[in-house]
């Protein structure tokens, strides 16, 4: 009886794992870029239009994913700490007024990847399960 | 100039970007409203009592990045309100960017000053179904001294301290008014901003000249002095403007307008009241309470449901038989319901 209670435990503390590393987010950019490093609150911003470039002055170019995925309602609720609705009214406010339009977006991760190992100045966020040689993650999002 | 001139212009730069084939992008917005009232009486020319589809209005946005520094960006605009849907340019400038902190715009402008002046048609924007109309009209009281775009130029000044974007917005132009001989001159003004997360405040004051021959503000100078703030603290939301309107020549003019809007974020709902008024030292005024609630359908669309409460005061100068608050008639009742219902879209 024991060990099926230890079994359990050990099956149910795995699962929560696995969800866990799943979750997480890696915000990557182009290896050739200089940047190795950047903070939650620089991709928040970036995101939001509000700057071109990090705190260092390296200019970098957000690309998003299309309506409707998971991963950007996640990152969204987790680095910008809003809702994707929320989100569309804020650049409805900025796009017909003028002051600047969302980021430009692509349908799925595999896209993002490769948008990002072919452009220098790109910055996007991916699984980390996707990570590999082609980009450069700068920050892990749990 | 012409209503067609400025957007072939742009078309025209736009499409022939020269070696930079810059690339066109579209957006849009719309809105479907439908609003009627419970007596007998046409509020602001477009409800009445029988009900009217007229507030519903429709934009188009295109910008290209021409070069690196250089964007134009235009928007083309409908209303039920104005002449059956005539298409006419909304806004059309040139930006300038020359560096983080400074953005220069030149052309077709929209005016800057309060809140949601810049964004006013664009519903999904907001949490109304049209912004407190005793802030935002027409009418001469109006915290707005157009809605017209005005023909000239302004600077966008960015700072950041600490968590706070700070914004110095100075402008100045024209305004030529529509299907009028009238126009507004030494048009200049400028709006200071603090934003982060969750607050945006704001100041302005803005003044221009009217040149209306026959009209009583002819030749009268019009300053406005504007407070705001809007904050999203978690799922509670708040508006509050209020703004004070002179004129130089015209004491009986002096304005004070004002509004505070509640809402709060169930998921995907936000219920919200509001209370608006304008006081004019003449006694002309208006107050009102808007009980509604926005639904968001999935990020690009709402549906929006709003029961009106109007208490019209009316205006000695323009008699018994004219205006009363915002009506263009005396309505049958002193207090005066209207139910409107909306469907905002942009994509």
């Amino acid at each position: 009886m024991i060990k099926i209670k230890l079994l359990f435990a050990i099956f149910a503390l795995a699962t929560a794992f696995a969800s866990s590393a799943a979750a997480d987010m890696a915000i990557i950019v182009n290896p050739n870029n200089a940047v190795t490093k950047v903070s939650s609150d620089e991709v928040k911003r970036l995101y939001m239009g509000k700057t071109k470039s990090l705190d260092d002055g390296t200019r970098l170019i957000p690309i998003d994913y299309v309506d409707g995925s998971a991963i950007k309602q996640e990152f969204y609720d987790k680095v910008v700490g809003k809702p994707l609705d929320r989100i569309k009214v804020y650049w409805s406010r900025l796009t017909f007024s003028g002051h600047g339009r969302p980021p430009e977006t692509l349908s799925d991760s595999a896209r993002i990847k490769a948008w990002v190992a072919g452009n220098s100045d790109a910055i996007g966020y991916i699984d980390t399960t996707l990570l590999d040689g082609s980009v450069r993650a700068v920050l892990i999002v749990k | 100039m012409s209503r067609w001139r400025l957007p072939l212009l742009l078309s025209t730069a736009l499409v022939g970007g020269g070696a930079t084939a810059a690339e066109l992008k579209w957006d849009g917005f719309f809105t479907s409203t439908y609003s009627i009232t419970n007596t007998k009486s046409t509020y602001r020319d477009i409800v009445h009592d029988d009900g009217s589809f007229d507030d519903s209005r429709f934009g188009l946005h295109v910008v290209s990045d021409i070069h690196p520094l250089w964007r134009l960006e235009a928007q083309l605009f409908a209303a039920g309100y104005e002449d059956n849907y005539a298409t006419r340019l909304d806004w059309g400038f040139a930006s300038f960017h020359l560096s983080e902190r400074l953005n220069l715009k030149f052309g077709k402008l929209k005016y800057p000053n309060n809140l949601v002046s810049e964004y006013y048609d664009v519903g999904l924007a907001y949490p109304w179904i049209r912004p407190p109309h005793e802030y935002y009209s027409l009418e001469e009281p109006s915290a707005s001294i157009t809605y017209e775009s005005f023909s000239g130029a302004s600077a966008i000044i960015n700072r950041r301290s600490g968590d706070w974007d700070l914004v110095a917005q100075p402008f100045f132009g024209e305004v030529e008014l529509a299907e009028s001989d009238a126009n507004i001159s030494k048009f200049i003004g400028i709006k200071l901003s603090a934003s982060n997360d969750l607050t945006e405040l704001q100041a302005s004051v803005a003044q221009g000249r009217i040149n209306a021959e026959g009209h009583e503000l002819d030749d009268q100078t019009k300053r406005i002095a504007s407070l705001g703030m809007h904050t999203e603290w978690g799922s509670l939301v708040n508006y509050l403007e209020y703004a004070v309107t002179t004129f130089s020549d015209s004491e009986e003019a002096r304005t004070k307008a004002g509004y505070i809007t509640l809402g709060y974020h169930f998921g995907h709902t936000m219920p919200h009241i509001t209370y608006a008024g304008f006081d004019q030292e003449s006694g002309w005024g208006q107050q009102s309470v808007t009980v509604g609630v926005k639904q968001m359908l999935n990020p690009s669309t709402a549906l929006k449901l709003e029961m009106q409460r109007i208490t019209p005061q009316l205006n000695p100068e323009a008699g018994a038989e004219m205006a009363s608050g915002l009506f263009m008639d005396v309505p049958e009742k002193t207090r005066v319901n209207a139910f409107s219902i909306a469907i905002d879209v942009v994509f």
